[in-house]
């Protein structure tokens, strides 16, 4: 449905985007992940073709977006974007959302049908009379998204479309959202800088950081197999330990860290300097005196700080290089421990994943 | 003060007995300055489309220019178009001199900078997302700029009530290029200007009724329009 090739974005002397190349299928969830200024919603407003690209191609279904503004108007017409900020207009809720309909020359009874449905979509039905200045945010931005599904668009563009946004409102746009991959077969193209919302609602998860994309795949593929160190650094696995491969062995490679060996499975042989990457989460603590010396994925470290993060407790330990693991309140207070204690941090093979350095 | 509270009796009088003189001056007035106002906002509102949202160079020094036209004396509009519209000027073919049609023209451009530049004004203010929002629904570039002066409309009708306001109030033109020809070319103010050197006070202080009548009925309508509108 959508593809660039080598797509950069000048915002003056500076560099915005660069070097995107990826593929969108239709009916696709396809989610942009990464840091808060990366050029997530500079990419989402090229593809809408708000903005030329300042290099590189883009096609739009079969067509290939050439640049005149004429040829971009009739495929902008096939899509729909949905702002970080709601904006409405100085109408009522009717007006607004029928807004597009209008600009298609709709006729009337058809646009009432049709926004009384969208309105009840995004769960504001029977709205059509109140004037938007009278909404809250979410609100606001439940109408921004009825007010693109009215027209029917081949692809919806989401930009942070739940940032600010109280729960009720988050839910329900979430849901729409999930309804829009489930029974439409709309593409949906949404930038996100929450990472679960991108796991929950997407297909395949591109991440944007510095204006580049880094890493494109599923949600389980970034989550756990990031291939560079800011990937891993953006999608949570705190520990990032550098080492070095010191052999292979049936598809586990054993890595060579201060203060310790680590055993990491791996797809494909490797070799030479490397990042360890363990998610918080896969770190399992037990008492010091259970700990194994000298067996891989054995940590001895003592514990530095305790933090509590809801239901959880994450645990600083120095093992050598510190190291976080996130661990059940109940664990917690099971292994009675104090910043001092003497703790062996444990972890599967397939619970860590090694990322080249260069 | 007595010689006031005279002129306002005998002002109120000549208004309720709808003196045919003062009645056909009035309407006079209204019908040069509401053309001038309509020609202008006709002009203005693309232009202030184009300057508002196309990128070009001069474009800040563009709006200076605008916003210290906004003081155009009217004398100096009155004479430069003199010089253009007089039998010996180039436009002088036209023969626009000592016509209503002249007036239109001159009060046209004293009010086209300040309706341009407060229109520019009203449409940068305009959050950015809905102009974004309005292409992203396929509006084309006129479509926007329709949906966008239909979102600015508040400030627009302030600027055209300031302008009609400054047309309709003005001699400087109206006596330099219309003449103050009885029964052709008298307008409210010129009227008001020539009865007061003629010691006829009581008649311009009518006439000073009447503008200030008129200001009060647009006022009353923009404040109508913005409250109606609520939004």
């Amino acid at each position: 449905m959508i593809r660039c090739e080598g797509i950069g974005w000048d915002a003056g002397e500076k560099t915005v985007l660069d070097g995107i190349t990826l593929e969108i299928a239709r009916g696709e969830s396809f989610g942009l992940i990464g840091p808060s200024g990366g050029g997530k919603s500079s990419l989402l407003r090229i593809l809408d073709l708000l903005v030329l690209p300042s290099r590189g191609r883009l096609w739009i279904g079969e067509s290939e977006v050439t640049g005149g503004s004429r040829d971009a108007f009739g495929l902008r017409r096939r899509m729909a974007m949905v702002f970080q900020r709601p904006a409405a207009f100085r109408m009522d809720v009717f007006g607004n959302v029928a807004y597009g309909l209008a600009l298609r020359g709709v006729p009337m009874h058809e646009r009432r049908r049709r926004v009384a449905e969208a309105l009840d979509l995004v769960g504001l039905g029977g709205f059509e009379d109140r004037r938007a200045s009278t909404l809250s945010g979410g609100e606001l931005q439940r109408i921004s998204i009825a007010r693109c599904l009215v027209t029917d668009p081949e692809v919806l563009f989401l930009d942070e479309p739940t940032a600010n946004l109280d729960p009720l409102s988050t839910s329900v746009i979430e849901d729409v959202i999930a309804g829009l991959r489930r029974d439409q077969g709309i593409t949906v193209v949404m930038a996100t800088h929450n990472l679960e919302q991108g796991q929950r609602l997407c297909d395949r998860l591109a991440v944007i950081s510095g204006g580049r994309l880094v890493q494109t795949g599923t949600p389980l593929e970034i989550f756990y197999r990031p291939t560079s160190f800011d990937v891993a650094q953006f999608v949570g696995a705190e520990n990032l330990v550098d080492g070095v491969v010191e052999r292979m062995d049936r598809g586990v490679a054993f890595v060579r860290v201060e203060g310790g060996e680590l055993a990491v499975a791996v797809h494909a042989p490797i070799a030479g300097q490397v990042t360890v990457a363990i998610r918080p989460e896969e770190i399992v603590l037990q008492r010091g005196d259970a700990c194994r010396q000298g067996t891989p994925n054995h940590l001895h470290g003592s514990v530095v700080a305790i933090n509590s993060d809801g239901p959880l407790v994450r645990v600083i330990l120095d093992c050598g290089f510190p190291l976080v693991a996130l661990i059940r309140r109940l664990r917690y207070l099971e292994l009675d421990i104090v910043p001092g204690t003497v703790v062996c941090a444990e972890f599967d093979p397939n619970g860590a994943h090694l990322i080249p350095r260069a | 003060m007595s010689q006031i509270v005279e002129g306002v009796v005998q002002a109120v009088d000549l208004i309720v007995s709808l003196d045919p003189e003062v009645v056909e001056i009035t309407i006079r007035s209204l019908y040069i300055s509401l053309s001038s106002t309509l020609i202008s906002v006709l002009i203005a509102l693309p232009v202030a489309g184009l300057i508002a949202f196309r990128e070009f160079p001069g474009k800040r020094g563009l709006m200076y220019v605008i916003q210290t036209l906004y003081s155009l004396p009217t004398v100096l509009i009155g004479l430069l178009l003199f010089l253009l519209i007089s039998k010996s000027g180039p436009l002088g073919e036209l023969e626009l001199l000592f016509t209503t049609t002249g007036m239109i023209v001159g009060q046209s451009l004293l009010i086209l900078p300040i309706l341009i530049g407060l229109t520019v004004a009203a449409l940068v203010a305009i959050d950015p997302i809905i102009r974004d929002t309005l292409a992203s629904l396929g509006a084309t570039e006129g479509q926007q700029l329709f949906a966008l002066l239909r979102e600015a409309r508040f400030a627009i009708l302030a600027a055209i009530a300031l302008a009609f306001g400054r047309a309709i109030s003005e001699v400087g033109i109206a006596i330099m290029i219309g003449g103050n020809i009885r029964g052709y070319t008298r307008i409210l103010t010129t009227a008001i200007s020539l009865n007061t050197s003629m010691g006829n006070t009581s008649l311009s202080i009518a006439l000073g009724i009447i503008l200030l009548a008129i200001a009060l009925v647009v006022n009353a309508g923009v404040n109508l329009l913005q409250g109606g509108g609520r939004a």
